[in-house]
């Protein structure tokens, strides 16, 4: 495997990156005094690429995720989106959140046209191509059925479409397979895969599995534990969607390897040195 | 004593051998039906063999008469006291449902009304007749005011409640789909409260058929409380009993008809299965 390389050592080209972090952190307050929960990170996102955030819990990937949705603000240094500073919640964005988050009173129909109508946009338009997203996922002839009637990895699925029906320019996925079980977890990966290689869009995935960023992305930030910052920036050089996972074949191991090692640099394996 | 635990084997063994329609179709309506029935005639016999003078205890049969002899009369003065309940409990909602908009969304109002209307519910409202009496005088107005006076408070909490005991996620998806407070309010907060709502709603209903009754019973000219108040006055004990086997129709018809307007707005919550 000579096909590892150093993202930062490529030329940048000259377009503007879709996401771009200049010296961002974000301190929380706490009785305790003030919490450093993340940064400096400086990073660029390029448009339609696939950004996997790699991290041990309470680095801070979440707050990064949040920041890039809007629904935070750094305590320091900014984000341009496109190259324009964001401003209040990035709308632009479809995210998937660790819970499914469906309202309990719509279909699963109704729940992905959520999306729209909070956008206050006429819904009817959009109905075809919600029913071919919930196809699409494998839950289509659950369209009229309510989320208490869903599995756990259906309701994730009609969750990631509600993200996708507004056809985003980018997508957050906040460790969005966390509450699932193992095997539905692969499973989900992996459409996953095949869906955002189908659209053409910027996705970040914050993820605490290995195997789930080096599998999907095109690129893995390994983050430090907390304050979190990059510990390191793999390039994965495969082409995506990818078939090869999760059965055993090794184009993976070098991946996996260096980003575990990133991990332990980074100071994710501490707590069980002690 | 040794014997006692194989004798509980035979009979656990024969109750499981019920017929199968006992325990899904029958048995939730007979137990109660068996109650009732049970409660009537243990009445009825007392009053056969004690020989208590009738303007002590009439037997309920006789109260039934009663009930269809007046029928008339008690009709005439039923559309007076569900006029003032019914305008006393939709005023609790006009009044209360705003106060907890506000409750639930502004901090500083929350911790200035709350504290005055848990002071206010320590007054008991049944006091408080005379004096609304002396503001607006005799009659129905009185007696809607009154309904709404003991008939507002659970609205306003359970509605409070209901819509400050949001998932915080919800209010952060609705805010990244671009959505505005008033479409967050409305599709989202005001759905989720739902059932709290109607659980204030079914209190409310109650309490104002007694506000609507303790103003009859005070200052009344007509209604269902002034009719008793007024036959128990002429030791007409059959007529207070039927007024009130009147007045307990009402109020059981009025809070099942706000269970099945629950039942329809709140059509996804899964039942509870008997």
């Amino acid at each position: 495997m000579s096909g590892l390389s150093d993202v930062q050592g490529v030329a940048v080209m000259d377009t503007t990156p879709h996401i771009r972090l200049k010296g961002l952190s974000r301190t929380f307050q706490s009785r305790k005094g003030d919490v450093e929960a993340l940064g400096p990170i400086n990073l660029k996102i390029e448009a339609g690429s696939f950004v996997s955030i790699l991290g041990p819990s309470g680095c801070g990937k979440s707050t990064l995720l949040s920041i890039m949705a809007g629904l935070d603000t750094p305590t320091s240094g900014e984000i341009l989106i496109n190259g324009n500073p964001l401003q209040g919640p990035n709308s632009s964005a479809g995210v998937v959140f660790q819970k499914d988050l469906l309202l309990d009173w719509r279909s699963s129909l109704d729940n992905v046209l959520l999306q729209l109508e909070m956008r206050g946009k006429d819904v009817r338009p959009y109905v075809d191509r919600a029913q071919k997203l919930l196809d699409m996922v494998g839950v289509g002839s659950f369209a009229g059925s309510y989320p208490a009637q869903l599995s756990g990895g259906m309701r994730q699925r009609v969750a990631i479409c509600r993200a996708l029906v507004h056809s985003p320019t980018l997508l957050l996925m906040d460790e969005p397979f966390g509450a699932l079980d193992a095997i539905t977890r692969e499973q989900i990966t992996i459409d996953v895969a095949r869906i955002t290689a189908e659209c053409s869009m910027t996705v970040v995935f914050v993820t605490h599995s290995i195997e789930e960023a080096v599998f999907l992305g095109d690129r893995v930030i390994v983050m430090s534990a907390r304050p979190g910052t990059i510990a390191d920036d793999i390039q994965i050089n495969l082409p995506r969607p990818r078939a090869e996972w999760p059965r055993g074949e090794h184009v993976f191991d070098d991946y996996v390897k260096r980003a575990r090692e990133a991990l332990v640099r980074g100071g994710a394996y501490a707590q069980l040195a002690i | 004593m040794l014997s006692l635990p194989s004798k509980a084997k035979v009979s656990g063994s024969q109750e499981r051998r019920r017929p199968v329609f006992w325990d899904i179709g029958i048995a939730p309506v007979m137990w109660p039906a068996l109650g009732f029935f049970l409660v009537f005639a243990i009445w009825e016999v007392v009053v056969r063999f004690s020989k208590l003078p009738e303007f002590i205890l009439p037997s309920p049969i006789v109260v039934l008469e009663m009930v269809y002899e007046q029928r008339a009369l008690l009709w005439e003065h039923s559309l007076v006291t569900l006029g003032e309940i019914l305008v006393g409990f939709f005023l609790s909602i006009v009044v209360g449902f705003p106060i907890a908009v506000i409750i639930a969304f502004s901090r500083t109002l929350e911790r200035m009304l709350y504290p005055l209307l848990v002071v206010s519910q320590a007054v008991p409202k049944v006091a408080v007749a005379p004096l609304f009496l002396i503001w607006f005088g005799f009659g129905q107005t009185l007696n809607a005011l009154l309904a709404l006076l003991v008939a507002v408070f659970p609205v306003i909490i359970n509605s409070a409640l209901g819509l400050t005991e949001i998932n915080p996620d919800l209010v952060r998806l609705g805010r990244v789909m671009g959505g505005n407070s008033w479409r967050i309010f409305w599709k989202i907060r005001f759905q989720t409260a739902l059932p709290s709502i109607f659980a204030g709603l079914k209190l409310s209903i109650t309490l104002a058929t007694i506000g609507a009754v303790v103003g009859e019973l005070v200052a009344g000219q007509s209604g269902l409380g002034y009719l008793s108040q007024f036959a128990a006055s002429q030791l007409q004990t059959i007529r207070t009993f039927a007024c009130i086997a009147v007045l307990s129709f009402w109020g059981v018809v009025l809070f099942y008809c706000v269970v099945f307007i629950e039942r329809l707005a709140i059509q996804w919550k899964p039942r509870a299965t008997s």
